[in-house]
């Protein structure tokens, strides 16, 4: 089944803040560990969906 | 599919584009994997987000996933879908970071716009990064492998054939139809694109076998597009 999701920005932005206290870490720091490829288990697919919140927010 | 010049209408375009994108990579994966795939678009105007995960079972028993993860919006005329970023990976069920990613990035400008990233070790390759003073020598992940760039890179069929055939993962019968199919269409898609990358090649290439080309009698007619044609 192809579900489509339509959602606010306010929605991203309160799921994004949400994922970041998940890890305890800011936005910088993930993204700092990401570049050095220091990310481990579930902070893969956090990060990766970070990055699509991001992409989705035009703010990336 | 008729442009439409009006917001509501260029955004109701893009879902109806979205949407059938998302539904032929469930119908792939179905008729490949045999399972009822969910797959969810997070949408916002016109930007999109295509997002699956397909069980690898071996012997019925799931071992991994298939992570697809698509970037959409609307191209630079705003009439048609363009693909942003793909992610396509294979990740074990023991340990949640990924094996193998498949990755195409439009922005991208240090490294290979579509590249591989295998997630592994080998001592030589380490010491061979760490004498060159490689930043992240023991990450062999950080390696963007080239596959062919904006037109010539992977499509999701390939990335299904290779973990069916190479890897062996579990398939339904009859699989391999809808992988062609599927992968058929995208070349010829991808041909186009090609063809307008560089009409002078296209056009040299049709009358060597045989077909009347002429140039359109404009002042402005197409043009190869050296930029397109070396990007990495």
């Amino acid at each position: 089944m192809v579900r489509v999701v339509n959602v606010q920005c306010q929605q991203l932005e309160r799921r994004r803040a949400e994922i970041l206290a998940r890890h305890g870490v800011t936005l910088d720091e993930f993204a700092e560990r990401a570049a050095r490829y220091a990310l481990v288990g579930n902070e893969w697919d956090a990060w990766e969906e970070l990055r699509g919140i991001a992409f989705l927010l035009d703010d990336a | 599919m008729m442009p439409d010049d009006s917001t509501d209408g260029t955004e109701s375009s893009f879902r109806v584009q979205f949407t059938r994108f998302a539904e032929e990579i469930r119908q792939l994966v179905t008729a490949v994997f045999g399972v009822d795939l969910d797959v969810v678009v997070t949408h916002v105007a016109t930007r999109s987000r295509i997002f699956a995960e397909v069980p690898l079972t071996v012997a019925g028993e799931n071992l991994a996933r298939l992570k697809i993860d698509v970037w959409c919006c609307l191209d630079s005329y705003q009439q048609f879908l363009a693909v942003t970023e793909s992610t396509y990976q294979l990740i074990a069920q023991l340990d949640r970071a990924p094996i193998m990613r498949f990755e195409y990035e439009r922005g991208a400008t240090s490294k290979p716009r579509a590249h591989v990233q295998v997630h592994a070790h080998r001592g030589a390759l380490s010491h061979l990064l760490s004498q060159a003073r490689h930043p992240t020598p023991h990450s062999m992940d950080s390696l963007h492998l080239p596959v062919g760039g904006d037109r010539f890179r992977p499509c999701l069929e390939d990335v299904i054939e290779f973990l069916v055939v190479e890897c062996r993962f579990d398939c339904q019968e009859g699989w391999r139809a809808a992988s062609e199919a599927g992968r058929e269409r995208w070349r010829r898609m991808q041909t186009r694109t090609a063809v307008r990358d560089s009409p002078s090649e296209a056009a040299a290439a049709l009358r060597s076998l045989g077909y009347t080309v002429a140039a359109p009698e404009t002042a402005n007619g197409p043009q190869d597009n050296l930029a397109r044609m070396r990007r990495w």
